[in-house]
């Protein structure tokens, strides 16, 4: 399923963020005292934070709980969901 | 194959086992240099390079078709 241009954007920005977070993540796994490292993990923690609240606030549920509350009706089961996006 | 700890090497002459290595043959040593944290590659290059770290990376190329191997 498509999505409009700039779903797809924002979306493309979450994974990019997540993506950063995660290298960091590991980097971090064996370096626990780099404090520009850290500063930077933390950078990009908080930028997915408000990534992901701009996505689901706008678009819809990225994961089925744990985020933002659900409008009415339940939005979880609308579509698409994350994975049925076509790239 | 011969299963000896580093310790146990130390102590003892390592036996030749199995035998068809001469016994002056010392075990491997691994070194790593330690990662220096640097980064310069954006969101967007980070994902699609696979690192966020440039030092680390490391394309495939298919040498066959064109390509250029990373490790030449």
């Amino acid at each position: 399923m498509t999505i409009p241009p700039e779903q797809m954007a924002l979306l493309r920005r979450i994974q990019e963020t997540q993506f950063v977070a995660v290298d960091l993540n590991l980097y971090l796994d064996t370096h626990p005292d780099d404090q520009k490292a850290l500063c930077d993990y933390n950078g990009a923690s908080l930028q997915l934070q408000a990534l992901m609240q701009e996505y689901e606030q706008c678009y819809g549920p990225l994961m089925h709980f744990g985020q933002e509350a659900s409008r009415l009706p339940w939005a979880w089961i609308e579509d698409p969901w994350p994975w049925d996006i076509r790239y | 194959m011969v299963r000896r700890v580093a310790g146990e090497a130390a102590m003892a002459p390592p036996e030749c086992v199995p035998k068809l290595l001469p016994c002056h043959i010392r075990l491997a040593e691994a070194y790593v240099p330690y990662k220096v944290y640097t980064v310069a590659f954006s969101p967007a290059e980070a994902l699609c390079a696979g690192t966020v770290f440039p030092d680390l990376y490391r394309p495939y190329a298919a040498c066959g078709e064109g390509g250029v191997s990373p490790w030449r």
